[in-house]
């Protein structure tokens, strides 16, 4: 670690993994298995931050054990059609097939799932054909991963340092040789040398106003990849989950969810209608998650709606002791949150609704996971070709996030005893310093929060559930406004290097505002409906034309947009589907 | 309970580590959109935007789950993400750990501890 005389700190690892959550902790827990030398640096706090401790239901893999007919082919299909047929097939059969071992070994690492005998319980979600979904035991799930990766950071002695905002890639001759950072803790500049560097950043959730998703979401691994020269790709989709409480305001975590995945819970509008049926014929209240948001939005669009804008979701029309029983199942304490906000489920309704809960887009990747530049890997969230235009309900971000930590776990470590070294340009190095001073120095002007602020307003108004072309436009002049009006006047007021909210809240807001005008291009260049894309003006799915995926890479300073077909193996869109968008 | 809620007197212990010797307390006139009715998190988010520019803390999850918000409240612990914010509050760092800055300690040797579900 020794610095000489330069103004920053050089760290060695020869797997260096940005991101200390699902996809993160997986990946490094693989690689040191198979002996490699990992460091992992994380933003916030391990285990306390980013969205795997939030993700509570369940998790996924078509283990066949309440259902024999289920197998990888299926869970494949589900997986591909719910995509809409833009995933990357390759990709997909890579993780469906991964998911069988790699599912019930956070078992054996500490996690506790309902079972039935040697068999784990296994529930049917929307999407699935079959019950596929592993149910944790216990308050909440996000906890039950957290611990088995904790467990196995102790039993590897796996290196970590927390509270590291990594701001760049740094590339030599076109490869990823490394990262920039900064050390939120003590406020020294880090320079991280690494064989191999692995993305696992998650996603960008916190552009749209409502969003049950961790404050960290801000996309920065998307945009450390994009300005490294990375391609992305999928930007305009965007998944929101139809059951975050609205009053008290996204704080019943999971316990809806619950309702709906365990009891079957009905919606309701103020009218007191079952209303799904109006927009889902088909899946009614068994929707996938964009279309049942949307019908909620929509609701509210034609003053249906309930006071905060969402709709109610209730299971008092089952019998007092299915509940009681139901309730028993859980442990003590399971409904405190709902007995706290007054609401007793054998008699009342909760008020839910639509917030953006996971991105869907991301770094464009292959079957290996690598991203288009060397010795750069991308896994979970923060990479896209899993889910195409939709993710299947029932956990498989987390289910993704194990098969492609364990890809590119396996893959780095063999690697890096091929790879050598690449040197550090300190060029580059000197030019993000250069760049965040400059930010501490600028004490007046408009704070990073207030651009968060503007930009997921504007996100939340013309880009989430239902959009059009003139919204769109809309939304890319504001958006366009911000970046020559807004942007070059970020200010950082306090000059403190430890911990500087202002300044870490500066960098986010830049890179919430680069996802969003990407997102919002994208979704102007898509003249279609496709699942969590929804226009207005383009209400049909269209094979012919946009049975492409929209790419995005950095050129010359400016974002360009390409479209590429998507990997297909095996599944293509039957002429004629019925499809509820 | 019908009368319009005063300002809010709030006590925040701030430390930067960088530059003050000692800990010191500063002190917050809150108007009643700053924590009436709110979460403490919101309250000291309020604080942040409209006063502290400088204050540091943490706010991960916003749900009660991941904890990463422990705080002291009048001497009590809490997370801030859970109480609702009172009319007098003395805000402190959760004690018997390192303060880092302000309301951030050091949790670094939990990192790899096993938790209760």
């Amino acid at each position: 670690m020794g610095t000489g005389n330069k103004s920053w700190d050089e760290i060695e690892a020869q797997i260096l993994v940005i991101g200390s959550e699902a996809a993160g902790a997986k990946a490094a827990i693989e690689a040191q298995e198979d002996g490699a030398d990992v460091l992992i640096v994380t933003k916030g706090l391990v285990g306390k931050s980013g969205n795997t401790v939030m993700a509570g239901w369940g998790i996924q893999a078509p283990l066949g054990h309440m259902d024999p007919r289920d197998n990888t082919d299926v869970f494949f299909e589900d997986v591909v059609k719910g995509g809409a047929y833009l995933n990357n097939q390759k990709l997909v059969e890579a993780l469906v097939r991964l998911s069988v071992a790699e599912v019930p070994k956070m078992e054996k690492w500490g996690a506790r799932f309902q079972k039935n005998g040697d068999k784990f319980v296994q529930y049917q979600l929307p999407g699935s054909s079959y019950p596929r979904t592993l149910h944790p035991i216990g308050r909440h799930g996000g906890l039950h991963w957290r611990k088995a990766f904790k467990a196995q950071f102790r039993r590897l002695n796996t290196k970590i340092m927390e509270d590291v905002f990594i701001t760049r890639l740094l590339l030599t001759n076109g490869q990823v040789s490394g990262a920039f950072g900064i050390s939120l803790r003590d406020g020294r500049f880090l320079v991280f040398r690494s064989k191999i560097t692995i993305l696992a950043t998650g996603g960008c959730t916190q552009i749209f106003r409502r969003t049950d998703g961790s404050i960290d979401a801000t996309g920065d691994g998307i945009i450390l990849a994009y300005n490294a020269g990375a391609e992305l790709m999928d930007m305009e989709f965007h998944q929101f989950f139809p059951l975050c409480s609205y009053t008290p305001p996204f704080e019943m975590s999971n316990l809806p969810g619950s309702l709906r995945y365990e009891l079957h819970a009905k919606f309701y509008n103020a009218l007191g209608e079952e209303f799904m049926g109006r927009y889902l014929p088909l899946s009614k209240d068994w929707g996938l998650r964009d279309p049942t948001s949307r019908a909620i939005y929509l609701e509210n669009k034609y003053g249906r709606g309930s006071p905060h804008g969402g709709a109610y979701i209730a299971v008092n029309h089952l019998p007092h002791n299915l509940l009681d029983q139901w309730v028993k199942k859980h442990p003590a304490g399971h409904l405190s949150k709902l007995e706290k906000a007054g609401i007793d489920i054998r008699k009342d309704a909760i008020e839910v609704g639509p917030g953006s809960h996971y991105t869907i887009g991301g770094v464009r990747i292959n079957e290996n996971c690598e991203s288009g530049l060397p010795r750069l890997y991308a896994a979970g969230e923060v990479a896209t070709g899993m889910d195409g235009a939709e993710r299947i309900d029932g956990g498989p971000a987390i289910t993704w996030c194990l098969s492609m930590g364990y890809i590119v776990g396996k893959r780095a470590a063999k690697q890096i005893r091929e790879l050598d070294w690449l040197g550090i340009d300190p060029e580059q190095v000197k030019e993000e310093q250069e760049k965040i001073d400059l930010l501490m120095k600028q004490k007046t002007g408009v704070r990073g929060f207030e651009i968060k602020n503007k930009v997921k307003d504007i996100m939340w108004e013309y880009c989430a559930l239902v959009r059009d072309g003139e919204g769109l436009r809309k939304a890319l002049s504001l958006l366009q406004e911000m970046r020559n009006n807004d942007q070059p006047r970020v200010c950082v007021p306090d000059p403190s290097r430890i911990f500087n909210r202002g300044l870490i809240e500066a960098i986010e807001a830049a890179n919430m505002l680069e996802i969003s005008e990407m997102t919002v291009r994208a979704a102007i260049m898509r003249e279609e409906t496709r699942k969590s894309h929804y226009r207005t003006d383009f209400s049909k799915r269209d094979d012919k034309k946009w049975l492409r995926n929209i790419a995005i890479k950095k050129q010359d300073g400016r974002m360009s947009f390409t479209t590429i077909s998507p990997v297909i193996t095996r599944l293509r869109p039957p002429e004629k589907e019925e499809t509820e968008a | 309970m019908n009368d319009k809620p005063d300002q809010a007197k709030i006590k925040i212990y701030r430390f930067d580590p960088t530059v003050d010797q000692e800990p010191r307390y500063e002190h917050y006139d809150v108007p009643p959109e700053g924590w009436f009715g709110l979460k403490i998190i919101d309250t000291i988010r309020y604080i942040y935007e409209h006063f502290a520019p400088g204050l540091s803390f943490r706010e991960p999850c916003r749900q009660q789950l991941c904890g990463g918000c422990g705080i002291m409240i009048n001497k009590k612990l809490v997370l801030a993400c859970d109480a609702l914010s009172e009319k007098e509050m003395t805000i402190e760092p959760v004690p018997k750990h390192r303060v880092l800055k302000d309301l951030i300690v050091d949790l670094s040797r939990e990192a790899n501890d096993g938790e209760d579900i």
